[in-house]
Protein backbone atom coordinates (compact mmCIF):
# COMPACT_ATOMS: atom_id res chain seq x y z
CA UNK A 1 0.00 0.00 0.00
CA UNK A 2 1.42 3.31 -1.04
CA UNK A 3 1.02 6.37 1.10
CA UNK A 4 -1.05 9.23 -0.19
CA UNK A 5 1.87 11.63 -0.51
CA UNK A 6 3.89 9.00 -2.47
CA UNK A 7 1.14 8.61 -5.01
CA UNK A 8 0.90 12.33 -5.45
CA UNK A 9 4.68 12.47 -6.00
CA UNK A 10 4.49 9.89 -8.78
CA UNK A 11 1.57 11.67 -10.30
CA UNK A 12 3.56 14.84 -10.48
CA UNK A 13 6.28 13.19 -12.64
CA UNK A 14 6.02 13.54 -16.42
CA UNK A 15 5.37 10.47 -18.59
CA UNK A 16 8.33 8.18 -19.29
CA UNK A 17 10.11 8.83 -16.01
CA UNK A 18 10.69 5.98 -13.56
CA UNK A 19 11.82 6.25 -10.00
CA UNK A 20 14.20 3.65 -8.64
CA UNK A 21 17.47 3.46 -6.75
CA UNK A 22 20.94 3.12 -8.20
CA UNK A 23 21.58 -0.39 -6.85
CA UNK A 24 18.44 -1.72 -8.46
CA UNK A 25 19.18 0.00 -11.75
CA UNK A 26 22.71 -1.42 -11.86
CA UNK A 27 21.50 -4.91 -11.00
CA UNK A 28 18.81 -4.71 -13.65
CA UNK A 29 21.39 -3.65 -16.20
CA UNK A 30 23.81 -6.41 -15.26
CA UNK A 31 21.29 -9.22 -15.13
CA UNK A 32 19.87 -8.21 -18.49
CA UNK A 33 23.13 -8.54 -20.34
CA UNK A 34 24.76 -11.71 -19.06
CA UNK A 35 27.33 -12.53 -21.70
CA UNK A 36 28.49 -16.08 -21.34
CA UNK A 37 31.86 -17.42 -22.34
CA UNK A 38 31.61 -19.36 -25.56
CA UNK A 39 33.15 -22.70 -24.79
CA UNK A 40 31.97 -26.27 -24.40
CA UNK A 41 33.85 -29.34 -23.32
CA UNK A 42 31.71 -32.36 -24.23
CA UNK A 43 28.17 -33.42 -25.12
CA UNK A 44 26.65 -30.81 -22.76
CA UNK A 45 28.00 -28.23 -25.20
CA UNK A 46 25.48 -29.51 -27.75
CA UNK A 47 22.65 -28.71 -25.35
CA UNK A 48 24.31 -25.37 -24.62
CA UNK A 49 24.20 -24.59 -28.34
CA UNK A 50 20.54 -25.61 -28.41
CA UNK A 51 19.86 -23.27 -25.49
CA UNK A 52 21.47 -20.44 -27.38
CA UNK A 53 19.52 -21.34 -30.51
CA UNK A 54 16.12 -20.09 -31.65
CA UNK A 55 13.92 -22.54 -29.72
CA UNK A 56 15.13 -22.00 -26.16
CA UNK A 57 16.51 -18.61 -27.20
CA UNK A 58 18.76 -17.54 -24.33
CA UNK A 59 19.18 -14.28 -26.24
CA UNK A 60 15.80 -13.04 -25.03
CA UNK A 61 17.29 -12.68 -21.54
CA UNK A 62 20.15 -10.64 -22.91
CA UNK A 63 22.56 -13.57 -22.76
CA UNK A 64 24.79 -13.91 -25.79
CA UNK A 65 27.91 -16.00 -26.24
CA UNK A 66 31.17 -14.13 -26.08
CA UNK A 67 34.32 -15.67 -27.48
CA UNK A 68 36.73 -14.03 -25.07
CA UNK A 69 36.83 -14.40 -21.28
CA UNK A 70 37.74 -10.73 -20.95
CA UNK A 71 34.26 -9.66 -22.04
CA UNK A 72 32.28 -12.44 -20.38
CA UNK A 73 30.22 -12.24 -17.18
CA UNK A 74 29.17 -15.85 -16.97
CA UNK A 75 31.00 -19.11 -17.43
CA UNK A 76 28.93 -22.16 -18.31
CA UNK A 77 31.07 -25.23 -17.73
CA UNK A 78 29.41 -27.61 -20.15
CA UNK A 79 30.92 -31.07 -20.10
CA UNK A 80 33.55 -33.41 -18.73
CA UNK A 81 36.56 -31.60 -17.33
CA UNK A 82 39.81 -33.52 -17.55
CA UNK A 83 42.67 -32.69 -15.23
CA UNK A 84 44.56 -31.33 -18.21
CA UNK A 85 41.64 -29.07 -19.11
CA UNK A 86 41.01 -28.08 -15.48
CA UNK A 87 44.10 -25.89 -15.46
CA UNK A 88 42.89 -24.15 -18.59
CA UNK A 89 39.35 -23.70 -17.27
CA UNK A 90 40.81 -22.10 -14.16
CA UNK A 91 42.91 -19.76 -16.26
CA UNK A 92 39.86 -18.76 -18.34
CA UNK A 93 37.96 -18.06 -15.13
CA UNK A 94 40.78 -15.92 -13.81
CA UNK A 95 40.79 -13.92 -17.05
CA UNK A 96 37.13 -12.96 -16.66
CA UNK A 97 36.47 -9.55 -15.07
CA UNK A 98 34.61 -9.26 -11.77
CA UNK A 99 31.77 -9.68 -11.05
CA UNK A 100 31.60 -13.15 -12.59
CA UNK A 101 29.33 -16.14 -12.24
CA UNK A 102 29.68 -19.84 -12.94
CA UNK A 103 27.07 -22.38 -13.95
CA UNK A 104 28.18 -25.98 -13.59
CA UNK A 105 26.21 -27.77 -16.30
CA UNK A 106 25.58 -31.50 -16.13
CA UNK A 107 26.75 -34.40 -14.01
CA UNK A 108 30.35 -34.33 -15.23
CA UNK A 109 30.95 -30.71 -14.33
CA UNK A 110 29.07 -31.22 -11.02
CA UNK A 111 30.88 -34.28 -9.76
CA UNK A 112 32.74 -36.10 -12.51
CA UNK A 113 29.54 -37.94 -13.40
CA UNK A 114 29.88 -41.01 -15.52
CA UNK A 115 33.64 -40.58 -15.66
CA UNK A 116 34.21 -39.92 -11.96
CA UNK A 117 36.49 -42.94 -11.55
CA UNK A 118 38.58 -42.30 -14.62
CA UNK A 119 42.19 -41.48 -13.84
CA UNK A 120 42.22 -38.29 -15.87
CA UNK A 121 38.87 -36.70 -15.02
CA UNK A 122 38.30 -33.91 -12.50
CA UNK A 123 35.74 -34.87 -9.87
CA UNK A 124 33.66 -31.72 -10.13
CA UNK A 125 34.55 -28.26 -11.37
CA UNK A 126 34.13 -26.84 -7.85
CA UNK A 127 37.51 -28.40 -7.06
CA UNK A 128 39.00 -25.65 -9.20
CA UNK A 129 36.65 -22.65 -9.40
CA UNK A 130 33.69 -21.43 -7.30
CA UNK A 131 30.28 -22.41 -8.65
CA UNK A 132 27.04 -20.41 -8.33
CA UNK A 133 24.49 -22.79 -9.84
CA UNK A 134 24.65 -26.55 -10.38
CA UNK A 135 22.42 -27.97 -13.11
CA UNK A 136 21.77 -31.71 -12.79
CA UNK A 137 21.24 -33.89 -15.84
CA UNK A 138 23.19 -35.90 -18.34
CA UNK A 139 22.96 -33.72 -20.27
CA UNK A 140 20.44 -31.18 -18.90
CA UNK A 141 17.74 -30.06 -21.27
CA UNK A 142 17.79 -26.50 -22.62
CA UNK A 143 14.90 -25.68 -20.28
CA UNK A 144 17.07 -26.63 -17.30
CA UNK A 145 19.91 -24.42 -18.45
CA UNK A 146 17.49 -21.57 -19.08
CA UNK A 147 16.26 -21.94 -15.52
CA UNK A 148 19.86 -21.84 -14.28
CA UNK A 149 20.29 -18.53 -16.08
CA UNK A 150 17.11 -17.23 -14.46
CA UNK A 151 18.49 -18.29 -11.07
CA UNK A 152 21.68 -16.34 -11.77
CA UNK A 153 19.50 -13.35 -12.65
CA UNK A 154 17.63 -13.73 -9.35
CA UNK A 155 20.96 -13.80 -7.55
CA UNK A 156 22.16 -10.65 -9.31
CA UNK A 157 18.86 -8.88 -8.62
CA UNK A 158 19.47 -9.28 -4.88
CA UNK A 159 23.05 -8.05 -5.05
CA UNK A 160 24.10 -4.53 -4.19
CA UNK A 161 26.81 -3.95 -6.74
CA UNK A 162 28.19 -0.69 -5.34
CA UNK A 163 28.27 -2.02 -1.82
CA UNK A 164 29.96 -5.16 -3.09
CA UNK A 165 32.74 -3.17 -4.76
CA UNK A 166 33.27 -1.22 -1.54
CA UNK A 167 33.44 -4.40 0.52
CA UNK A 168 35.98 -5.89 -1.87
CA UNK A 169 38.10 -2.76 -1.59
CA UNK A 170 38.11 -2.69 2.20
CA UNK A 171 38.86 -6.34 3.02
CA UNK A 172 40.97 -6.88 -0.09
CA UNK A 173 39.77 -10.42 -0.57
CA UNK A 174 39.04 -12.20 -3.87
CA UNK B 1 45.28 -64.17 -50.40
CA UNK B 2 44.41 -65.07 -46.85
CA UNK B 3 46.47 -64.85 -43.69
CA UNK B 4 48.21 -68.20 -44.32
CA UNK B 5 49.51 -66.96 -47.64
CA UNK B 6 50.67 -63.66 -46.13
CA UNK B 7 52.36 -65.75 -43.44
CA UNK B 8 54.21 -68.00 -45.90
CA UNK B 9 55.20 -65.07 -48.10
CA UNK B 10 56.55 -63.23 -45.08
CA UNK B 11 58.49 -66.30 -43.86
CA UNK B 12 60.16 -66.47 -47.27
CA UNK B 13 60.97 -62.76 -47.38
CA UNK B 14 62.09 -62.25 -43.79
CA UNK B 15 63.47 -65.48 -42.32
CA UNK B 16 62.73 -65.68 -38.61
CA UNK B 17 60.50 -62.62 -38.77
CA UNK B 18 57.27 -64.43 -38.03
CA UNK B 19 57.24 -66.40 -34.80
CA UNK B 20 53.71 -67.73 -34.88
CA UNK B 21 50.52 -67.66 -36.90
CA UNK B 22 47.62 -67.12 -34.58
CA UNK B 23 44.52 -68.39 -36.32
CA UNK B 24 41.02 -68.48 -35.04
CA UNK B 25 37.64 -67.11 -35.95
CA UNK B 26 38.25 -63.84 -34.17
CA UNK B 27 41.03 -61.53 -35.34
CA UNK B 28 43.71 -63.86 -36.75
CA UNK B 29 47.14 -62.33 -36.46
CA UNK B 30 50.83 -62.96 -36.88
CA UNK B 31 53.18 -62.80 -33.92
CA UNK B 32 56.39 -61.25 -35.16
CA UNK B 33 59.84 -60.96 -33.66
CA UNK B 34 60.15 -57.53 -32.04
CA UNK B 35 63.80 -57.37 -33.10
CA UNK B 36 62.82 -57.73 -36.74
CA UNK B 37 59.77 -55.49 -36.78
CA UNK B 38 61.32 -53.01 -39.21
CA UNK B 39 62.32 -55.71 -41.71
CA UNK B 40 58.86 -57.25 -41.52
CA UNK B 41 57.10 -53.93 -42.02
CA UNK B 42 59.36 -52.90 -44.90
CA UNK B 43 58.74 -56.24 -46.59
CA UNK B 44 54.98 -55.96 -46.07
CA UNK B 45 54.99 -52.50 -47.59
CA UNK B 46 57.37 -53.03 -50.51
CA UNK B 47 56.84 -56.63 -51.63
CA UNK B 48 54.89 -56.74 -54.87
CA UNK B 49 52.58 -59.55 -53.78
CA UNK B 50 51.77 -57.91 -50.44
CA UNK B 51 51.83 -54.11 -50.91
CA UNK B 52 50.49 -53.14 -47.51
CA UNK B 53 50.69 -49.45 -48.25
CA UNK B 54 48.67 -48.10 -45.35
CA UNK B 55 48.92 -48.63 -41.59
CA UNK B 56 45.36 -48.25 -40.35
CA UNK B 57 46.01 -48.90 -36.70
CA UNK B 58 48.64 -49.30 -34.04
CA UNK B 59 47.90 -49.83 -30.40
CA UNK B 60 49.31 -51.39 -27.28
CA UNK B 61 48.28 -54.07 -24.79
CA UNK B 62 49.38 -54.96 -21.31
CA UNK B 63 49.82 -58.76 -21.28
CA UNK B 64 51.29 -59.07 -17.80
CA UNK B 65 54.94 -60.11 -18.17
CA UNK B 66 54.96 -58.69 -21.65
CA UNK B 67 53.78 -55.53 -23.30
CA UNK B 68 52.50 -55.85 -26.80
CA UNK B 69 52.20 -53.58 -29.80
CA UNK B 70 49.43 -54.43 -32.23
CA UNK B 71 49.75 -53.40 -35.86
CA UNK B 72 47.09 -53.52 -38.52
CA UNK B 73 48.04 -52.72 -42.07
CA UNK B 74 45.87 -52.38 -45.15
CA UNK B 75 46.64 -52.99 -48.78
CA UNK B 76 44.55 -50.64 -50.85
CA UNK B 77 45.80 -52.36 -54.01
CA UNK B 78 44.93 -55.92 -53.00
CA UNK B 79 42.04 -54.97 -50.68
CA UNK B 80 43.32 -56.94 -47.73
CA UNK B 81 44.35 -56.33 -44.13
CA UNK B 82 46.82 -58.03 -41.83
CA UNK B 83 47.19 -57.86 -38.06
CA UNK B 84 50.47 -58.38 -36.26
CA UNK B 85 51.65 -58.41 -32.69
CA UNK B 86 55.12 -57.79 -31.33
CA UNK B 87 55.89 -58.52 -27.68
CA UNK B 88 58.48 -56.75 -25.57
CA UNK B 89 59.46 -57.43 -21.94
CA UNK B 90 57.74 -55.30 -19.33
CA UNK B 91 60.99 -54.35 -17.57
CA UNK B 92 62.51 -52.88 -20.71
CA UNK B 93 59.76 -52.23 -23.25
CA UNK B 94 61.73 -50.98 -26.23
CA UNK B 95 60.91 -51.66 -29.87
CA UNK B 96 62.04 -50.03 -33.10
CA UNK B 97 59.80 -47.33 -34.50
CA UNK B 98 58.01 -47.84 -37.78
CA UNK B 99 56.93 -44.21 -38.06
CA UNK B 100 59.34 -43.65 -40.95
CA UNK B 101 57.91 -46.67 -42.79
CA UNK B 102 54.28 -45.69 -42.35
CA UNK B 103 53.93 -42.04 -41.31
CA UNK B 104 50.55 -42.74 -39.69
CA UNK B 105 52.39 -44.69 -36.98
CA UNK B 106 53.84 -41.45 -35.60
CA UNK B 107 50.93 -40.40 -33.41
CA UNK B 108 49.87 -44.00 -32.70
CA UNK B 109 53.28 -44.72 -31.23
CA UNK B 110 53.12 -41.57 -29.16
CA UNK B 111 49.74 -42.70 -27.84
CA UNK B 112 51.02 -46.18 -26.97
CA UNK B 113 54.01 -44.59 -25.28
CA UNK B 114 51.75 -42.20 -23.38
CA UNK B 115 49.32 -44.80 -22.08
CA UNK B 116 51.49 -47.95 -21.79
CA UNK B 117 55.06 -46.70 -21.67
CA UNK B 118 56.31 -48.70 -24.65
CA UNK B 119 59.32 -46.83 -25.99
CA UNK B 120 59.77 -46.66 -29.74
CA UNK B 121 63.45 -46.49 -30.58
CA UNK B 122 64.19 -43.99 -33.33
CA UNK B 123 60.88 -42.11 -33.14
CA UNK B 124 61.48 -38.48 -34.12
CA UNK B 125 59.33 -36.95 -31.38
CA UNK B 126 58.35 -39.43 -28.67
CA UNK B 127 56.35 -37.23 -26.31
CA UNK B 128 53.05 -37.87 -24.57
CA UNK B 129 50.14 -37.39 -26.93
CA UNK B 130 47.02 -37.15 -24.75
CA UNK B 131 48.02 -36.68 -21.12
CA UNK B 132 49.77 -33.56 -19.83
CA UNK B 133 53.54 -33.58 -20.19
CA UNK B 134 54.16 -33.74 -16.43
CA UNK B 135 51.89 -36.76 -15.88
CA UNK B 136 53.44 -39.61 -13.91
CA UNK B 137 53.03 -43.22 -14.97
CA UNK B 138 51.23 -44.91 -17.82
CA UNK B 139 47.52 -45.35 -17.03
CA UNK B 140 46.63 -48.34 -19.21
CA UNK B 141 49.09 -50.60 -17.42
CA UNK B 142 47.27 -53.07 -15.22
CA UNK B 143 49.27 -52.10 -12.13
CA UNK B 144 48.58 -48.38 -12.51
CA UNK B 145 47.23 -46.68 -9.40
CA UNK B 146 44.95 -43.69 -10.01
CA UNK B 147 46.44 -40.47 -8.64
CA UNK B 148 44.58 -38.62 -5.90
CA UNK B 149 45.91 -35.26 -6.92
CA UNK B 150 47.31 -33.54 -9.94
CA UNK B 151 49.60 -30.57 -9.35
CA UNK B 152 47.68 -28.37 -6.88
CA UNK B 153 44.28 -29.95 -7.60
CA UNK B 154 42.93 -32.29 -4.94
CA UNK B 155 41.02 -34.85 -6.99
CA UNK B 156 39.22 -36.77 -4.28
CA UNK B 157 35.53 -36.68 -3.58
CA UNK B 158 33.34 -38.58 -1.14
CA UNK B 159 30.32 -39.80 -3.06
CA UNK B 160 28.89 -41.52 0.00
CA UNK B 161 28.66 -44.90 -1.70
Amino acid sequence: MKRIDEISMYQSLPDGVLVTNVDKLLSWGRLSSLWYLLFGLACCAIELMQTGGPRADLDRFGAVPRATPRQADLMIVAGTVTLKMAKRVKRLYEQMPEPKYVISMGSCANSGGLFAYAYSVLKGIDKVIPVDIYVPGCPPRPEALTEALLEIQKKIRKEKYLGRAEALETDGNE
Amino acid sequence: MNIEEVDSRLREGVPGGVLELHKGPYSPHLVVDAEKIREVCLFLRDDGALRFDYLTHLTGLDCGELLCTVYRALSLLHKRTVAMRAYVPREDPVIDTISDIWASAGWFEREAYDLLGIRYRGHADLRRLLLPEDWEGHPLRKDYVDPLRYQDIDNTRDYGI
